[in-house]
């Protein structure tokens, strides 16, 4: 058996490769050998926090080793934990929180992206899909009580669409208790459109999802 | 010099009057002449109305045929949502299964309203400036069409993880993309750009690129009777270009404002065109000075550099940016030249 480096460096190896196959294989024999929580706490969440250090370091990570990180982290939730929902993920849930892409952007595999890493991070996420309406997000989050909205733009001239969610928020009075978090690539083009479209966050990676939300989470009060 | 002669006598590295110049002002055009976008890319004669007021305008060295990648899909099958001021986009591909795949039909260039407007398009462009401007007709590749007819990211799965059926999909685009390209050319284009949509380091490992794009593409650049410019679409292309150098046909690359220029021409090699590479789709975000100052680091960058062609990178140049900053280009090239001289 490979020791936990090794079984880490091969992991990496294999997502850098985009090789599904070969990553579910390795995480199958540690969590045969080893169990599930040590295969998660000594495999899978060191070897993604890498992929994560990877991706917002370099320019060289490609969206198709991005997809492969997320889909093992999904295949390995869907097939190695007992305490589960209907989709899989664990039931003690974050959230819930609100994702979607803004009025007229339908590139949609960037927020897929994010939908994956927040539910392998525990959180219950309500995904809008494409073209969202400013109040869509908006009536969406009060009636679910998600205290974070997650938007995904790919274009500037969708992003701008943001601004929207914004003034909405403050028409209704809501902009303690609830945080926009806005992603997609124009926003690591041109970081300062965060601020311009009213985000209160953003991060250059899918992988990194998780921390932003939780620090919205908590910066928010609740509805 | 016109257009023509500037950019031939830069694929063949010689002397020239001054830089060329390649804007990408295809939708541009349609506020030249205030077209509704619907109509602007549905009726050949507006867009080619749109691209005469475009030369009148700027005369740049090259026009382009409609730079709408979402109409290749929307011939598919995909639903294609018009925009007031910006081009259009895909709001529902023509299928998101890779299972579903292989059943599309593929669109007969000759009956489809949809291919027929770009080959229209191209043959009222080519009619109003064949004597002294290139032509310049922008399509998909066989391996990125599939990602504007089911979405990047269903395409991607299915690259990664259905990649028999990618394969088998890619015989049928390969066909239908040889037949389209050398219909462009039959109309009256001098050159093909292929925007690498799909292909591009943002988006697929070098695995990918040299193990099932490289391949079709092989195969179908070698059978179009003209030649191609690769285009890095949005992503920086430096990564990828030095494995695409030497395909079939492939005469030049237009590379990301974020990538290196020297690096680029080391990547590409000494003979090929460099295109590039000043961010069209912010152009109105600044001022001419701005833009003057940005062109001039580039010529200066490139002043040695026979087969460069100044040029914008990315998608189109702003419907609603100021003419004074399209001009800046324009000045900056032909300042350079008389102050180098």
């Amino acid at each position: 058996m490979e020791t936990i480096i090794e079984t880490r460096k091969h992991l990496v190896e294999a997502i850098l490769n985009a090789d599904r196959q070969t990553a579910n294989q390795l995480l199958d024999e540690w969590v045969a050998q080893y169990g599930v929580e040590r295969t998660i706490n000594e495999i899978l969440d060191p070897t993604l926090e890498d992929i994560g250090k990877i991706w917002e370091c370099s320019t060289n990570l490609s969206l198709a080793q991005a997809y492969v990180s997320g889909k093992i982290s999904e295949d390995f939730m869907l097939k190695h934990l007992s305490l589960s929902d209907d989709n899989g993920f664990p039931t003690d849930k974050k959230g819930p929180v609100v994702i979607g892409n803004i009025e007229d952007d339908f590139h949609s595999l960037g927020r897929k992206m994010v939908g994956i890493f927040l539910r392998a991070s525990g959180w219950n996420v309500i995904d809008l899909g494409n073209d969202v309406l400013a109040t869509e997000f908006i009536d969406k989050a009060i009636e679910s009580g998600a205290k974070v909205i997650g938007i995904s733009a790919m274009m500037y001239s969708t992003a701008v669409n943001i601004k929207k969610v914004r003034e909405e928020i403050t028409k209704r009075n809501l902009s303690n208790q609830i945080k926009i978090a806005v992603g997609g690539a124009v926003f690591r083009l041109r970081p300062e459109l965060v601020a311009e479209v009213g985000g209160d966050g953003t991060t250059g990676n899918a992988m990194n999802v998780n921390p932003l939300f939780e620090k919205l989470w908590s910066e928010s009060s609740s509805i | 010099m016109n257009g023509i002669e500037r950019i031939m006598a830069t694929l063949n590295g010689q002397e020239k009057d001054q830089t060329a110049v390649i804007l990408t002002l295809s939708l541009y055009g349609a506020g030249l002449i205030k077209a509704p976008l619907f109509e602007y890319y549905n009726r050949p004669e507006l867009y080619a109305e749109g691209q005469a007021a475009v030369r009148e305008t700027f005369h740049p060295d090259l026009i382009l045929t409609p730079f709408f990648i979402p109409g290749e899909g929307e011939a598919f099958g995909s639903v294609v949502k018009y925009f007031q001021t910006d081009a259009p986009n895909i709001i529902k591909p023509s299928t998101e299964s890779a299972e579903t795949l292989l059943k599309l039909p593929i669109p007969d260039i000759n009956d489809s309203a949809r291919l027929q407007y770009f080959i229209k398009a191209t043959e009222l462009v080519a009619k109003q400036c064949s004597h002294d401007t290139l032509i310049g007709s922008i399509m998909v590749s066989p391996i990125d069409l599939p990602a504007v007819i089911m979405g990047i990211d269903g395409w991607l799965e299915t690259i990664l993880f259905k990649t028999d059926i990618a394969r088998a999909f890619c015989e049928k685009t390969t066909e239908y993309f040889v037949k389209r390209a050398n219909a462009f050319l039959a109309a009256g284009a001098n050159l093909i750009v292929l925007p690498v949509c799909f292909c591009n380091p943002e988006i697929i490992t070098p695995f990918i690129l040299n193990n099932i794009a490289i391949p079709i593409y092989r195969e179908a650049f070698k059978q179009v009777k003209g030649p191609i410019v690769l285009h890095h679409t949005g992503s920086p292309m430096n990564a990828f270009n030095g494995y695409l150098k030497d395909l079939p046909n492939v005469i030049g690359f237009c590379v990301d404002p974020k990538d290196n220029l020297d690096v680029a021409r080391e990547n590409i090699g000494e003979h090929k065109l460099l295109l590039g590479n000043i961010d069209g789709p912010t152009l109105n975000k600044y001022s001419a000075e701005n833009i003057s100052r940005r062109c001039k680091q580039i010529l200066t960058n490139r002043v040695n550099d026979n087969h460069f062609i100044l040029a914008c990178s990315a998608a189109d140049i702003p419907l609603y940016t100021p003419p004074e900053n399209i001009q800046a280009i324009l000045k900056s090239v032909s300042d350079f030249k008389k102050e180098n001289n």
